[in-house]
């Protein structure tokens, strides 16, 4: 009989092309907490999210909000003295929650996922079509601001206001559906 | 004339035009040709990785893909996109499991990938491929005692690449000096500008820009010069956020590194797209003794 998939090797199966070494390699030194830009707004360090994923507590790693406050700066993975990639953990753990359905409140997966189906449809990125899928989570004063800045952008012919399309965007469409096979023909 | 296969990226057609502006002129003026990849697509920032991550190179890929058929090594000047694409391209040659399922994909678009061109990041082409030596050559209005801060994010130098040095990297430094300029000497040089989360989680990143804005005005930075729109953004147009948010007064001009190049070799301020900045650089335009038109 297989041994039990521990949520250690769930989640290093999710790193694939992570060059790092096992997450159980860490020796809790905390260089990654010390090192972390934006340790302060998350409720878990790296390090003690790390201790958390070894010690198989995968419903409070996946509640903490670490993972979604990563900005992906890779200053812990290339400081890390036990090679980790914990940057790439982190997008892996991103990755996981997305796929249970977790953090609905975040605008972190939403971003995400609207980046992607935006790029599925058009290829390009384009901040007006991104915009609605984080906005309504904004809350009203910060809503105001960014129309503000957004008309200083469009004044300073910085923010187009047609969106690009690939030429061959149905041949894009068909590479993507091979990652990904869902969705109808148009 | 060296060419290579240019990769703007999405933003340099949007937030950082001026970024491709200065681009342009200063590669012209140093002989090269940026030949922009034909129908590119966006490389994904740091958006794809959390939903799939072949996805996320299969996408890059496409990109690096329409390059090698060039037969040029590929440049982009965003530090995102060079991230993506340089890694993309490394995991692909080393795996070749990797290679198969991208080029699975990537044969509905006609295209294949072998990972042999090399990628590189617009400063690099500068530093190591021109030289420092014949850069100096068409620097015609030095930059005397203009403090520039190189500010070389995290995506520049990050994971490391081939042993370099990601704690103290010194060839923005060095570059600057080329120009006449002085570079200034400060901490968080290589720290991180909070890239996406000023979207995602907004207090957190502009608790980094403020960090980075005040030690680059602690250190008496005219300017800070970026590599990156991402960067170049948050420091610049989210400035009076910072402002807003901690009770500061910071007016400290954002550059891309051309643009600043750009006015130590005598091009015009107007044809680096210098006055789209919502930060106004005038305090730093009386040492670029450039005419602004005519």
């Amino acid at each position: 009989m297989e041994a039990e998939l521990t949520f250690s090797k769930e989640i290093g199966n999710l790193m694939y092309a992570s060059h790092g070494n096992p997450i159980k390699d860490c020796l809790q030194c905390g260089t990654c907490s010390g090192t972390c830009p934006a340790v302060e707004f998350m409720e878990h360090s790296p390090r003690t999210l790390i201790g958390m994923i070894g010690a198989d507590l995968k419903d409070e790693v996946l509640a903490s909000n670490t993972y979604w406050s990563c900005a992906s700066c890779y200053h812990c993975t290339v400081r890390c003295p036990a090679g980790i990639d914990i940057a790439d953990l982190m997008y892996a753990l991103k990755r996981y929650s997305i796929w249970k359905g977790k953090h609905k409140d975040l605008i972190g997966p939403a971003f995400s996922e609207g980046f992607v189906k935006m790029i599925v449809r058009t290829g390009r990125s384009f901040e007006p079509i991104l915009a609605p899928t984080y906005l309504p989570k904004f809350n009203a004063i910060d809503l105001i601001r960014e129309a503000q800045t957004a008309s200083t952008l469009i004044l300073k012919g910085r923010m187009p206001l047609l969106p690009k399309k690939l030429k061959g965007l149905k041949n894009f469409q068909r590479m993507v559906k091979r990652i990904i096979p869902i969705g109808e023909e148009e | 004339m060296k060419q290579y296969a240019y990769y703007p990226g999405c933003s340099l057609e949007s937030l950082a035009v001026s970024y491709n502006l200065a681009n342009m002129e200063v590669s012209r003026k140093l002989g090269l040709e940026l030949s922009e990849i034909e129908d590119w697509n966006c490389c994904g920032a740091t958006a794809y990785f959390p939903v799939d991550e072949f996805l996320a190179y299969t996408l890059v890929a496409r990109n690096l893909a329409k390059g090698e058929k060039m037969g040029l090594d590929f440049v982009t000047p965003c530090s995102g996109c060079y991230k993506n694409a340089y890694f993309t391209n490394a995991y692909l040659q080393q795996d070749p499991d990797l290679a198969d399922h991208i080029n699975s994909a990537l044969e509905e678009d006609n295209l294949h990938i072998e990972g042999t061109s090399k990628v590189k990041h617009l400063i690099e082409v500068f530093v190591y491929d021109v030289g420092l030596e014949e850069i100096s050559k068409k620097i015609t209005h030095p930059l005397q005692g203009l403090r520039v801060a190189p500010y070389y994010g995290c995506q520049l130098v990050r994971p490391r690449k081939n042993g370099e040095d990601v704690e103290n990297p010194r060839f923005f430094e060095d570059l600057l000096s080329t120009i006449g300029a002085e570079p200034v000497e400060y901490y968080s040089k290589t720290h991180c500008c909070g890239g996406s989360l000023i979207v995602t989680n907004r207090i957190a990143a502009l608790d980094m820009i403020n960090k980075l804005l005040q030690d680059a005005v602690k250190s008496k930075a005219d300017v800070i010069a970026t590599t990156c729109p991402m960067c170049n953004v948050n420091l610049e147009v989210y400035q009076g956020y910072v402002n807003r948010e901690f009770g500061t007064d910071y007016s400290v001009p954002v550059m891309y590194f051309t643009q600043i190049m750009g006015l130590a070799m005598g091009i015009k301020p107007n044809l680096l797209g210098i006055g789209k900045e919502l930060v106004s650089g005038a305090t730093m335009m009386s040492f670029a003794k450039v005419k602004e038109s005519g």
